[in-house]
């Protein structure tokens, strides 16, 4: 079945009550942020939507780790995992709490589910928890979505891998939604291995109490078209936001970032810094738009695209963009373009090093410095290791 | 081992080194001086294969073989080390991954076996407790925040591991101690067993007392322009560039 044939009028009505069917009016490339992103092939192709069936997590305990509390899910339907890892952790499917998005991709997922899948973390955890999602469908539209809940005064540190195994032109529309009480710190990884042919949209919103801190990376690499919607009203004082992400893609692959970050209080800091490395006919955009209010007093705002073109083909859109309506703030955005350095090129080859090879060090060591921005060693060790598996 | 004749370089359309002739034999010391933009750095950079040297005529042979058709990488796996004046930085590469990355891309060049991490890590150890190197450099990001000290202990540490044949020291000892200096050249001394060359740019006669030269070269307007022995070193401390210039003339 094709998406731009679902009767979403219909479901809408059987399972969730929006005030406004607009919610679900899917972007297109009349809309901005989408004209250098059409998503228009994803609504026409004839995916497969019934795929509930498990599949054996056997080949994958390997990324298992005793530092870390893991769970397992798989083709988003079924949570490998017992009711609890941890006190502090607990799992549900509850019934489903409106979330409020601007964007209607999240609702496209959100209306295959009637339950809502939950990880509620009550106390600081005393070590990482490790989610591990996996995709093993072709030709599938795939929605999943999980809140993440930390309860008043909580530490934690979370890792999510996605990996799609024999997928293969399947769609993966994934939800995540951050639910912070007062005084919570997160800090959330997330990497994945998509295959080639696979298209990944990311829909992430949050609801963010005062005193807490947000700190994203994200690793992307293969899926053919990758999304990250960072959708994120900022509505409480004290609040920091910080999002690192690496974009490395090739062939005709494309990629996006485009985020709307609303500060609406005092003293909120937010900064989103993407590294992009392009070859290829590849592509990526980075359409950033960040809004201060008249209340959001003493804001922090930086947003950065830094892009490495491997290629004359590869193709960069950067739009940071800053709407101030208050004076007192510190406010930077920047989109830099450029080749590899030369003259560190120049230095590994002088060295006996393959020019071949000195660009996949240079490449890698973009990577490692946004793998360095995860604050939790273990986690910081593990997706290192996860990455020297994965990707050559 | 490196025979250089009538060569001819430029650097963004500015003939730089015009009508250069050196010959070096294995075992020998070689020093090139002169004053600033003589075209020193501009000839190991060509000897090197750096991007910015285009050579328009000369050759260079280097072993019997003709160096210009060899690139970079494979330069240095035929044995040719340029230490930089300025190495540098490149965060996010460990150093100890780029020295065995570097290793055993010369082994494999040679056919050789490449050595396990293990393995590597004993011997770069080894090397390293022999000049009383700080194995925390090993550590870090290749160059990233390094002293002018460091860096030069660097090159220093890479030239002991890759054990090149000729080695083309561009003012290896700037910005160096006294105490440092003394490290570097005996390290560089212990390389040096009547096989390998070494051709080397420095301003200052110290670095000549610790590794002593067999030839001294001046260089001027991309042109050796007089060659002596160490003495010429001893009287370019004294008279300085002007004085060697004007005698020439």
């Amino acid at each position: 079945m094709k998406l731009i044939d679902l009767n979403f009028a219909d479901k809408i009505k059987d399972t969730l009550s929006f005030e406004s069917l607009q919610m679900l009016k899917l972007p297109n490339k009349n809309i901005e942020e989408f004209k250098r992103f059409d998503l228009n092939d994803l609504y026409e192709y004839d995916f497969n939507f019934n795929y509930t069936s498990y599949f054996s997590i056997e080949e994958f305990e390997y990324l298992k780790n005793e530092n870390f509390y893991t769970i397992f899910i798989t083709n988003s339907r079924f949570m490998s995992l017992h009711s609890s890892v941890n006190d502090n952790i607990t799992f549900s499917s509850t019934k489903k709490t409106k979330n409020e998005s601007k964007n209607s991709l999240y609702y496209l997922s959100e209306l295959f589910f009637e339950q809502q899948n939950q990880i509620m973390i009550s106390k600081s955890l005393d070590k990482p928890l490790l989610i591990i999602n996996l995709f093993k469908y072709e030709d599938s539209f795939v929605p999943l979505s999980l809140n993440i809940h930390l309860e008043k005064n909580c530490k934690a540190d979370i890792v999510e891998l996605f990996i799609s195994k024999n997928c293969g032109n399947s769609f993966l529309n994934i939800n995540r939604t951050f639910n912070l009480n007062e005084n919570v710190t997160l800090n959330y990884t997330k990497a994945e291995e998509f295959s080639n042919f696979d298209t990944s949209i990311f829909n992430y919103n949050s609801n963010i109490q005062k005193k807490s801190t947000l700190n994203i990376v994200a690793l992307d690499y293969n899926a053919k078209k990758s999304l990250n919607i960072w959708d994120f009203d900022l509505m409480n004082e004290d609040i920091s936001l910080k999002i690192n992400a690496i974009i490395n893609i090739n062939r005709d692959k494309q990629s996006a970032n485009i985020a709307n970050i609303l500060h609406n209080n005092k003293n909120i800091s937010s900064e989103i810094n993407v590294q992009h490395i392009l070859n290829d006919k590849s592509s990526a955009v980075f359409d950033v738009k960040s809004t201060i209010n008249e209340n959001a007093k003493y804001a922090k705002v930086l947003q950065s695209s830094k892009t490495t073109l491997l290629s004359d083909d590869a193709k960069i859109n950067a739009q940071p963009r800053l709407q101030i309506f208050t004076d007192e703030l510190e406010a930077r955005h920047s989109a830099t373009t450029g080749a590899l350095n030369k003259d560190q090129l120049y230095y590994l080859t002088s060295r006996g090093i393959s020019n071949q090879k000195a660009i996949e060090m240079i490449i890698e060591s973009f990577e490692i410095k946004i793998i360095e921005k995860i604050e939790n060693n273990l986690v910081k060790d593990y997706i290192k290791r996860f990455k020297g598996k994965t990707y050559v | 081992m490196l025979d250089i004749k009538n060569l001819h370089v430029q650097i963004n359309d500015k003939e730089i080194l015009k009508g250069l002739n050196l010959t070096i034999n294995p075992g020998e010391i070689h020093v090139l001086m002169g004053i600033n933009g003589a075209g020193k750095s501009t000839l190991v950079k060509t000897i090197s294969d750096h991007y910015d040297c285009v050579v328009n005529s000369g050759s260079i042979t280097y072993k019997g073989k003709d160096l210009l058709e060899f690139d970079a990488n494979s330069r240095a796996n035929e044995g040719i080390f340029m230490s930089f004046q300025n190495p540098v930085e490149i965060p996010g590469i460990n150093n100890m991954y780029f020295l065995k990355t570097a290793f055993n891309e010369k082994r494999k060049y040679q056919n050789k076996e490449e050595l396990n991490a293990a393995t590597f890590l004993k011997l770069i150890k080894e090397k390293m407790n022999e000049f009383n190197l700080d194995e925390k450099i090993l550590r870090r990001d290749l160059n990233e925040g390094f002293s002018g000290g460091e860096k030069k202990r660097n090159e220093l540490l890479q030239l002991l591991v890759l054990e090149p044949d000729l080695l083309l020291l561009d003012e290896i000892d700037s910005g160096l101690d006294i105490d440092a200096m003394k490290t570097v050249a005996l390290g560089i001394n212990s390389l040096l067993d009547k096989k390998r060359s070494v051709l080397m740019i420095t301003h200052y006669n110290r670095m000549l007392e610790l590794i002593k030269p067999d030839f001294v070269h001046i260089l001027s307007q991309g042109k050796i322009i007089k060659t002596g022995d160490y003495s010429l070193a001893i009287e370019l401390e004294k008279t300085g560039f002007e004085g060697v210039l004007d005698e020439t003339n």
